[in-house]
């Protein structure tokens, strides 16, 4: 089941514009790129860096490369999610039908604030310290 | 001086009520066997806190209903004052200021905390191997992996180091290790267990689940553990209490067999040992109907894009500021990153990076809206089928425990291990791994799965089962 | 707008902060200006393992708003997580709301001097504000490296943002609109929207085309506009900046600016190499909201008479544009005018509050509805000068005064210090007759037509009765008796 390997073709829908690291932060807008016709190779290395400063991750050179053939590994493995008919088929968030589940705004105690501070990695007085935010 | 190898909890406790023995005594014959840790089960023990509360808890008069019976948690709940570290290096040290709500429902109910049970780090793994700080071994092998995620704790059970333990499940990371040790794991109904406290791998499937030596055990944890918390918007009232189940019989019970899982790819020697379970089934009084779960084939295409996505986000917030270690750098952007590349092992990041580009602008609807769009078909399947059965039978694992280092160069092969087990965390549903025998000498496990709250029915069918079965949870030449 | 040739097209984005005692997704109690990390606990620090639980009454608040706006609440709407790594936000995604928010699709009605326009509301969602960074001065700990600090005691503030149709065309307008939606808000006490502490931020989308065009220009978005100056301000200079660079034949570039006050210049907010890529999903802690219909029509109904409905009222009342709007800066003042009104003309009624009445008040610090003058009172005051029984003069000077400090009513101060107006009875008719025969040659002046001269026998009466006569009366009588 995992290793089909059949060549994926997105829905005519999807085909259209923007470019692989998309900029656009609205998800109604959100694209494929026409070209992706071959899913082993969704991930390029610019991609696995892309994605890697997104995630705040520094990778070497030789973790990148690996982490892009794993990644397409993957990504090959989980391709026949793109041949089923998923029409109006919604989809699930959550399993459970929960639904207004609510908090009453009434203060709770907080933190004392050396308790508050005790983990921190680099306290100073009474914040915690980042680099500069330039 | 108490025989852990030959106990249960609901078997200690009895000692305790009967004055055959006190907790202090208790924790001190575990925290023998821990401290004495050849299967690299604990990352922390809190062993001092433990003698103190077992005091406590024997000068008391009126006794909480555990009286003192000890516990292994996995290090990825949280616990006040005692560390939890999720085996991350990104976690090294750190300290919480709270504990988790189930940890907290345990110890007002009078279980003691041992220590922090080794795993692998955030949850993410099916071997234990990816702990940033130690193997952890199984017990009935010691070249051989527990399973993961929860492995440490199922090593800690299986080796006797403690009665019981909790776990964490999001895609079989108890059921798995659970059956690779020869134990019993049980993964709730998402929302019976608050995940207040549980450093979320991924919120939408993680629960919190029991290990222990027999079904009893792990349905009288469990039952400590349920309903509703305030401070978990995800948890749920509980419907009915949890009782300790008595079934010997399985009259009317109507069992579905997985055809999908009972064919290529599961070991002969697992297969086998489910169908003489299945047998028991009909021996029992119950009636075994082939079912078919047609999407839980892309139970790992679809878990391993919704997991990911959302431990991309879960995890963001390791970042250096708060808690935890940091690599300084001069600029904001240099701190976050080596400190999150140097602190993260290759798993995770590889699952961090395979989730961000899942949810990333451009793929979101191709990867991870097409996953849950699966996700609804896999939910589908399970209720279907469960309108003509009360329970469906499958394989736990597909193998036996493997040997250490076999998987870890190939991430795919590591997550085939939960392809058994990962439709039904998709689901949410209640499940339960019990050991049916034995292949090549190494535990199989049965896993079972219910409706929704069903956990009653679970765990009655599964004590029947477990009674027939009379698998011995104590491996060979553990003392 | 300075050049005819373009016109602007303006959306704002509202950050309200909402009126709730505790956070958004934790109990931790709001605060400002407390020590910093005092209000925090696993949840708002983003602890590993804490979970958010929503606060109900930042739901209320935000349908409130929404009520307000005119938009329909969804049925059903829910949280998302907006990811970006920055210190201020803990958890690196902030909990918001998506393609499912609390309201949708309203419009909010605003006064301007040539009529009322409407601005169409697209949305009301709810999120949590994040946390606040201060520079460390360069005593860091760590050899030349600048710092900032970290405070969490804001981070997790309920937010309530709005956002506009960009239906607006002027910077004044923008000013105007946000005025005028300010006192909504506060009237419905869903936020002080205090600006100054940051509890109503706005940001301004800018674009221009041509006028005549139908097509949308590339936008820039001014970010945190703190005051009504500096968003009409800021909205100027980049109306400006934009012609220019089109009128030198360039393209305006989308980008995020910051409006400095100070030296009135705008600066691209965030580098531009560094692409955000929120990856917006559905927030798996927490489980949708579906507000009760019903409850919801509670609210609906319960929601009271904005501002604006009430500047619309009062116009129609017969005040002037400017009294309006005035009389509604606020609920106490509104209700204020209007208890007065209900007893006594309404146009006197403004006319005192406006002026007599504040100006006494505002040079002790006090507001109308603070002090002894009451409604009932300042009623029966001008009812007094309505019927001439009192002085306008007394009135203000006396009687007024009077009421602020001895907590009587008017009717009492006037006969206590024989205040009472002498009418145009036989008393006034002879004063008047002595101010004309004590006066030959500027009566015989003002027989001759010099009208000038009126104001100084009304003066010469005045002077004889303390203020008391009524000035309309002695003008009659004079002309009468010079037979003029």
């Amino acid at each position: 089941m995992h290793s089909r390997g059949t060549v994926w073709a997105p829905p005519r829908s999807e085909v259209e514009g923007a470019d692989r690291v998309g900029h656009a932060t609205d998800i109604r807008h959100r694209r494929l790129e026409g070209g992706i016709g071959n899913i082993a190779n969704v991930i390029d290395r610019a991609t696995v860096h892309h994605v890697a400063r997104l995630a705040r991750l520094r990778l070497d050179e030789a973790e990148e490369e690996r982490m892009q053939s794993e990644l397409n590994a993957i990504l090959t493995a989980v391709e026949q999610l793109q041949d089923l008919d998923l029409d109006g088929v919604e989809p699930t968030s959550h399993v459970i039908a929960l639904k207004n589940v609510l908090r009453e705004d009434v203060p709770t105690p907080s933190l004392p604030q050396e308790l508050a501070l005790r983990e921190g990695p680099d306290v100073q007085g009474d914040g915690f310290v980042v680099p500069k935010i330039g | 001086m108490m025989d852990a190898t030959q106990l249960t909890a609901e078997g200690a406790i009895k000692a305790l009520a009967a004055g055959e023995t006190s907790s202090a005594e208790l924790v001190d014959t575990y925290l023998a066997r821990c401290e004495d840790d050849r299967w690299g089960s604990f990352l922390a023990l809190d062993a001092e806190r433990a003698r103190a509360r077992a005091n406590e808890i024997d000068a008391m008069d009126e006794k909480p209903p555990l009286r003192g019976v000890p516990i292994a948690i996995k290090d990825v709940l949280s616990t006040e004052g005692l560390t939890t570290t999720c085996a991350s290096k990104i976690l090294e040290g750190f300290t919480p200021v709270y504990t988790a709500t189930c940890v907290e429902r345990l110890e007002r109910a009078g279980a003691i905390v041992l220590g922090k049970t080794n795993m692998d780090e955030f949850a993410m793994g099916s071997s234990t191997e990816n702990s940033a700080y130690q193997v952890t071994r199984n017990p009935w092998d010691l070249e051989r992996v527990p399973g993961g995620s929860s492995g440490g704790s199922a090593a800690a059970v299986a080796a006797c180091q403690a009665p019981w333990s909790l776990g964490t499940d999001t895609g079989g990371s108890i059921r798995q290790p659970a059956a690779l040790c020869g134990i019993v794991g049980m993964k709730p109904t998402y929302g019976a267990v608050s995940r207040y406290g549980l450093v979320a791998f991924a919120s939408s499937l993680d629960q919190v689940g029991p290990f222990a030596r027999s079904v009893r055990d792990a349905a009288h944890l469990l039952s400590f553990m349920v309903g509703k918390d305030p401070k978990d918007s995800t948890s749920v009232d509980w419907p009915d209490p949890i009782v300790l189940p008595t079934a010997e019989r399985l009259d009317g019970m109507r069992v579905g067999i997985v055809t999908e899982l009972m064919g290529e790819g599961i070991d002969p020697g697992v297969r086998a040992a489910v169908e003489r379970s299945m047998a028991l089934v009909e021996e029992l009084g119950g009636t075994v109907v082939p079912i078919s779960l047609p999407s839980s084939a892309h139970g790992i295409a679809t878990y391993y894009l919704i997991a990911p996505a959302e431990c991309s986000a879960n995890l963001a917030r390791f970042d250096g500021v708060r808690y935890g270690p940091r690599h300084e750098a001069d600029t904001l952007l240099d701190q976050y990153e080596l400190t999150r590349g140097e602190l993260f092992g290759p798993e995770v990041k590889r699952r961090i990076i395979l989730g961000t580009f899942a949810l990333a602008s451009g793929y979101y609807d191709a990867y991870y809206r097409r996953a849950q769009q699966v996700r609804t078909l896999i939910v589908r399947d399970f209720a279907t089928a469960f309108e003509n059965v009360d329970l469906i039978a499958s394989p736990t694992s597909p193998t036996v425990a493997f040997k250490l280092g076999e998987r870890t160069a190939d991430p795919m092969s590591m997550y085939l291990a939960d392809i058994c087990t990962v439709p039904v965390s998709l689901a949410g549903l209640p499940s339960i791994s019990i050991p049916c025998g034995l292949s090549d000498g190494l535990p199989v496990g049965l896993q079972l799965v219910g409706p929704a709250f069903s956990e009653n029915r679970l765990f009655a069918a599964s004590h029947a089962l477990e009674q027939a079965i009379g698998f011995n949870p104590t491996p060979p030449g553990l003392s | 707008m300075s050049d005819a040739k373009y016109e602007a097209v303006i959306g704002i984005e509202i950050h309200v902060q909402l009126a709730t005692r505790t956070k958004m997704f934790c109990g931790c109690e709001l605060s400002f200006g407390d020590p910093p990390n005092t209000h925090t606990c696993p949840v708002c620090l983003a602890h590993p393992g804490a979970l958010p639980v929503t606060n109900a009454e930042a739901i209320r608040l935000g349908i409130m708003a929404g009520l307000a706006l005119g938009c329909d609440i969804a049925p059903e709407s829910t949280f998302h997580r907006k990811n970006y790594f920055y210190p201020d936000l803990p958890k690196a995604y902030q909990i918001s709301q998506f393609d499912e928010p609390l309201c949708i699709g309203g419009s909010f009605t605003y006064l301007q001097e040539e009529g009322p326009q409407v601005v169409g509301i697209t949305r009301v969602h709810l999120e949590e504000d994040a946390a606040k960074l201060q520079h460390l001065s360069a005593s860091g700990r760590r050899a030349g490296a600048e710092q900032s600090a970290v405070d969490f005691n804001r981070g997790g503030t309920p937010l309530a943002e709005i956002v506009t149709e960009p239906d607006i065309r002027t910077a004044q307008q923008a000013a105007d609109f946000l005025k005028q939606l300010r006192g909504t808000l506060r009237e419905i006490g869903i936020s002080d929207c205090n600006m100054e502490e940051g509890s109503m931020r706005a940001d301004a989308n800018v674009s221009i085309r041509p006028v005549g065009s139908t097509e949308l220009g590339t936008k820039t978005e001014l970010k945190n506009m703190n005051s009504f100056t500096f968003l009409r301000r800021g909205v100027e200079a980049e109306i400006a900046r934009q012609i220019a660079i089109v009128e030198a034949g360039d393209r305006v570039v989308q980008e995020t600016l910051h409006f400095d006050p100070v030296t009135e210049q705008l600066h691209p907010l965030r580098s531009k190499e560094e692409s955000h890529d929120y990856r917006y999903f559905p927030e798996p802690d927490l489980v949708p909201v579906a507000p009760d219909p019903a409850w919801v029509a509670e609210l609906r109904d319960a929601m009271p008479e904005g501002p604006v409905a009430r500047r619309v009222r009062y116009e129609a009342m017969g005040l002037t544009f400017e009294d309006a709007e005035v009389l509604t800066e606020s609920r106490e003042l509104s209700d204020y005018f209007e208890a007065t009104a209900a007893q006594a003309d309404a146009k006197q009624a403004a006319n005192w509050i406006r002026g007599d009445l504040r100006a006494l008040l505002s040079e002790r610090g006090e507001e109308p509805w603070q002090g002894h003058v009451t409604p009932t009172r300042l009623a029966q005051l001008i009812t007094l000068v309505d019927s001439g029984a009192l002085s306008r003069a007394n009135a203000r000077e006396v009687v007024l005064p009077a009421i602020l400090e001895s907590d009587k009513d008017p009717q009492a101060i006037v006969d206590e210090q024989g205040l009472g107006a002498i009418g145009d009875g036989d008393e006034l008719r002879s004063i008047v007759q002595t101010a004309i025969d004590d006066n030959p040659k500027q009566a015989e002046q003002l027989r001759g037509g010099q009208d000038k001269l009126l104001g100084f026998f009304v003066g010469q009466v005045m002077k004889a009765t303390g203020g008391r006569a009524d000035a309309k009366a002695v003008n009659e009588l004079i002309r009468e008796l010079l037979g003029s």
